[in-house]
């Protein structure tokens, strides 16, 4: 992989995010994101789609046939995929601490108490 | 997957306008995913509302995967150009033919039509024609306040009738086998001695073609008006005069079946540069 940091976008981060616990179908895909974002993100099958397509040529996701479910395709998280994960949460990570040290967090939502 | 109620079949059907290798690789497994969602619904709203959702993204998502699919594939792989770029690319493209026909349709409007101020209600063509030869055409048609330039450039013959010009245009002819002519102009000559009207001249109208003004000055006949010399929009300078305010000259343009409205019309329509 290459070693250089690169984004995800915010819905393959949590594509990945939802893959990070075991392998899961599309519509499970959908459920752990929604959970994961407090129903903030609502994928459709169109655009869930999309980004596995997107996450699957860059290596991140494999593809997984379950044989008591032919029906429906199964994603898992690759070695590359978990990798580019822990990258984007380290990354998170380092700016939430970040905010903490400044004091971002507590002002932002102190300024939002006020108002 | 249970239900194969009309909007499944809506769906699938719009799944044929992803580009080949999305649907081949998963339009199944989007319609089970649908499925799925659904069937996880417990009311008649809460199925109403995925629907919703679908209309909404799906055909943002077939644009997207579209547009995609021509950037990968027909680009991408023969010219590394990125998605980015080809994107950059199309709208370049997309505002500079813009120009372009704005262009077309400013030059268009310029030359063919000159605003004039007059509410004459008639029809009349202000080319000297008493000495025969070679002359440009031009229509005035007052009752729209427009001056049209049909453009044809008249081989005329040294006459002295020709006190006015009738353009009296046809379509939809057909010939005896039925099959379609196209278009003629038939040019008439005004008798104002007599105020009758007579063909002289046919021209296909797939021959009529554009011509530089050169408008002639027109002797002073106290039976014509004119608002004398004119600027055109384009710059050229022509001289238009009106048909004469002569008592049974409306009269006549009707006896001869002569719709001024039309002619511009079909003239408008027949004309191209």
């Amino acid at each position: 992989m290459n070693k250089e940091f690169s984004q995800l976008p915010q819905v393959a981060f949590c594509i990945l995010l939802a893959l990070s616990l075991r392998e899961r179908h599309g519509y499970e895909i959908i459920k752990q994101v929604q959970e994961d974002s407090n129903g903030k993100i609502n994928l459709g099958p169109g655009a869930l789609y999309t980004s596995i397509k997107q996450l699957r040529e860059r290596g991140l996701i494999l593809e997984v046939v379950h044989k008591d479910d032919i029906r429906r395709r199964y994603y898992k998280l690759s070695g590359d995929g978990a990798q580019a994960l822990e990258e984007q949460l380290r990354y998170y990570d380092n700016v939430v601490s970040l905010a903490q040290k400044r004091k971002l967090l507590n002002g932002i939502l102190a300024h939002g108490q006020a108002a | 997957m249970a239900k194969q109620h009309e909007p499944y079949r809506i769906y699938k059907a719009l799944l044929h306008l992803y580009p080949k290798s999305h649907r081949k690789a998963y339009g199944q497994q989007m319609v089970q995913t649908l499925d799925d969602i659904l069937s996880d619904q417990h009311s008649r709203y809460g199925r109403f509302g995925v629907w919703l959702r679908v209309a909404y993204e799906l055909p943002i998502n077939i644009i997207e995967e579209n547009f995609n699919s021509i950037g990968e594939i027909s680009v991408n792989k023969l010219t590394k150009i990125s998605n980015r770029q080809l994107l950059f690319g199309v709208l370049a493209v997309l505002i500079i033919g813009s120009y372009v026909a704005m262009a077309v349709i400013w030059r268009h409007q310029r030359t063919q039509i000159m605003e004039l101020n007059s509410t004459m209600d008639t029809v009349s063509q202000n080319i000297f024609a008493t000495n025969g030869g070679d002359y440009n055409a031009v229509t005035i048609i007052p009752s729209e306040g427009a001056v049209y330039l049909p453009l044809a450039k008249l081989k005329l013959p040294a006459t002295p009738l020709n006190e006015g010009l009738v353009y009296s245009y046809k379509t939809g002819l057909s010939a005896p086998g039925g099959k379609k002519l196209p278009p003629v102009l038939d040019i008439g000559v005004h008798d104002l001695a007599v105020n009758n009207f007579s063909t002289t001249k046919q021209f296909d109208c797939s021959q009529v073609v554009y011509a530089s003004f050169t408008t002639p000055s027109y002797p002073i006949n106290p039976m014509w008006e004119s608002d004398g010399s004119v600027k055109l929009t384009d710059g050229r300078t022509m001289n238009v005069y009106y048909a004469p305010r002569i008592s049974g000259c409306e009269g006549a343009w009707q006896a001869n079946n002569i719709d001024t409205k039309a002619i511009a019309d079909s003239l408008k329509q027949a004309v191209s540069y």
